[in-house]
């Protein structure tokens, strides 16, 4: 199996000085697919910068002005958490371009697993504001395109924090289901189980936040019992990963505890939602332990492609079943609600 | 056991009036307070000098309380913030911190809203000393601070679902005025002294303050 990647950017013009998201992040990710040995295996299509029609499908023509503007006037803080330089806004559109030069790719090719290594990150971002260190919403801009063409998109995002630029995005959208495993309570605050959609795609938005110390088997538990049910009744064709690695027992941003090996176990969790070869795509979102971030990189990919770096094992036993089985409940009476409530 | 701390000194009695405007340390509100665990811990003003405590504190917060404090990710405080979160006036801007020996366990802040009689009040604590009651016990002092400087309200907001933030402004005994918008709560109460904060102070006090004789600063 081969992976498609996107070609070399040079981001390091998108830098704030002691801030946790940063270029070495890239470098660590990409040393994790270097671990997995791939030669010839291993393809990276050239950068592709998005135009404007592509990125204004998920974000608002303002807005894209504004960042513009904003980073050509020499950049800044664009809130507590999020920075943008000189370099950023050029650097942001080739990230949120990097997903469609993969897919297209994997679409003539019909096969392999694309990996898209990009920062600034994406998922925050809404449609008409930056946050949580994302400017431009990279995943739903590579959604939107597979959507137009008629694609019904699987999203699923293990980022340790709610995707919540993504889910507000998607909110109305039936071809895309977004489900999300996440820290409660954590940054950036949405991403309750009662969060199911809106009236147009009811159901298809799938929240599963678990407790402080979650370890990897209540994180499976979560996915099998709630989101597979949802996913095999949506069927996809398509499945890309927000992959999000801060969810790492090491990471210093948040407190889930899973291993490497856990995230090898929810790549082949999301790639059996996949209805054909090149049909599964990854993007990367957080993970500021660039140890925890190269490994985990490697467990994922290599579970995809049939490589098998020394994983960490599996993590079990932390807290969060019960958490389970309320937010399914919580779930369940939601769309129950809002059915009665539609009709 | 209830979650509740005590302090020493009664700050619902009020202190006396001082002028506005930057002031010397006020050394005179450094006092001690045991919480409901027996722990007894240090409260004091900030001082500048408290900068790499405040750093370390701020990095042994888990990301839930710094979450439920700032509404954002913030790993870590910028030179910048450090020192203008440790550098006050200690009349518009005024800021207690708690000692568990030499390691900073919580802080609280006032800010005053400018040209107003009003200022935005703010806790962290850390995670092993939350639901001792340290909050409401920093809300009684720093009102008791700056009543003197003018300031009548205190305003805040938290999050709708954090129970502990909202659980300390409801038995602080101050009358709340509240609204909710996108599950923000948004909180305004007076801060003089009423018969019933001082009644909550009171039975705290007898609860759990300390055996040894009062410092006299207490009525």
């Amino acid at each position: 199996m081969m992976l498609i990647i996107n070609g070399s950017t040079d981001d390091a013009g998108h830098e704030d000085p002691g801030h946790p998201e940063r270029p070495e992040r890239l470098a660590a990710a990409l040393a994790g697919v270097e671990d997995l040995h791939l030669g010839d295996d291993l393809l990276a299509v050239a950068p592709y910068s998005a135009t404007r029609s592509e990125l204004v499908r998920v974000h608002e023509s303002t807005y894209l002005d504004q960042l513009g503007a904003f980073c050509y006037e020499g950049g800044g803080d664009l809130d507590a958490d999020t920075y943008a330089t000189y370099d950023s806004w050029s650097l942001a559109q080739y990230a949120a371009g990097a997903g469609l030069a993969v897919i297209k790719e994997m679409r003539i090719r019909g096969d392999g697993v694309g990996f898209v290594a990009v920062r600034p990150p994406g998922h925050h971002a809404l449609r008409d504001r930056a946050m949580g260190f994302c400017l431009l919403n990279n995943i739903a801009v590579t959604a939107a395109e597979l959507t137009s063409v008629g694609e019904r998109v699987l999203i699923i995002d293990w980022d340790v924090h709610h995707g919540n630029g993504t889910q507000a995005i998607f909110w109305e959208d039936p071809n895309v289901l977004y489900v999300s495993t996440h820290q409660w309570p954590l940054f950036p605050g949405s991403g309750a189980p009662f969060e199911v959609g809106g009236l147009n795609a009811l159901g298809a938005t799938v929240n599963l936040p678990l407790p402080p110390g979650a370890t990897g088997d209540v994180l499976r538990q979560a996915l099998d019992e709630t989101a597979a049910p949802a996913i095999d009744a949506f069927k996809p064709t398509w499945v890309l990963v927000s992959a999000g690695f801060d969810a790492h027992r090491a990471d210093p941003m948040a407190d889930l505890a899973l291993s490497s090996g856990d995230f090898a176990q929810m790549a082949t969790f999301a790639a059996s939602f996949a209805p054909a070869p090149g049909r599964i795509a990854l993007f990367l979102e957080g993970g500021y332990d660039l140890a925890a971030l190269r490994s985990s990189v490697g467990a994922a990919l290599g579970a995809l492609l049939g490589s098998d770096p020394a994983n960490e094992r599996p993590t079990s036993g932390g807290p969060g079943a019960e958490v389970v089985r309320s937010n399914r409940d919580a779930r369940e009476i939601a769309l129950r609600i809002a059915h009665d409530a539609s009709q | 056991m209830t979650d509740a701390v005590s302090s020493r000194t009664n700050p619902d009695i009020g202190g006396e009036v001082t002028k506005l405007g930057a002031k010397p340390y006020p050394a005179e509100l450094e006092c001690d307070i045991v919480t409901v665990t027996g722990v007894k811990l240090h409260m004091r003003p900030i001082r500048p000098d408290d900068a790499q405590s405040l750093v370390n504190f701020h990095l042994l917060l888990s990301s839930g309380s710094i979450y439920r404090r700032y509404f954002a990710v913030h790993p870590e405080l910028s030179p910048k913030e450090v020192e203008h979160l440790t550098t006050v006036d200690y009349a518009d801007r005024f800021a207690y911190i708690i000692e568990d020996g030499e390691e900073l366990v919580a802080v609280g802040r006032y800010d005053r809203i400018p040209k107003t009689t009003d200022a935005e009040v703010a806790f962290l604590v850390t995670d092993h000393y939350q639901h001792h009651g340290i909050g409401i016990l920093l809300l009684w002092h720093l009102a008791r601070a700056a009543r003197p400087n003018g300031i009548t309200h205190f305003v805040a907001e938290t999050q709708a679902d954090n129970r502990g933030m909202l659980g300390v402004f409801r038995d602080s005994g101050y009358p709340l005025t509240t609204s909710i918008e996108d599950e923000i709560v948004s909180l305004r109460f007076p801060i003089q002294s009423t018969e019933q904060s001082h009644a909550h102070f009171l039975r705290r006090t007898t609860l759990f303050e300390p055996a040894e004789p009062d410092d006299g600063e207490s009525s």
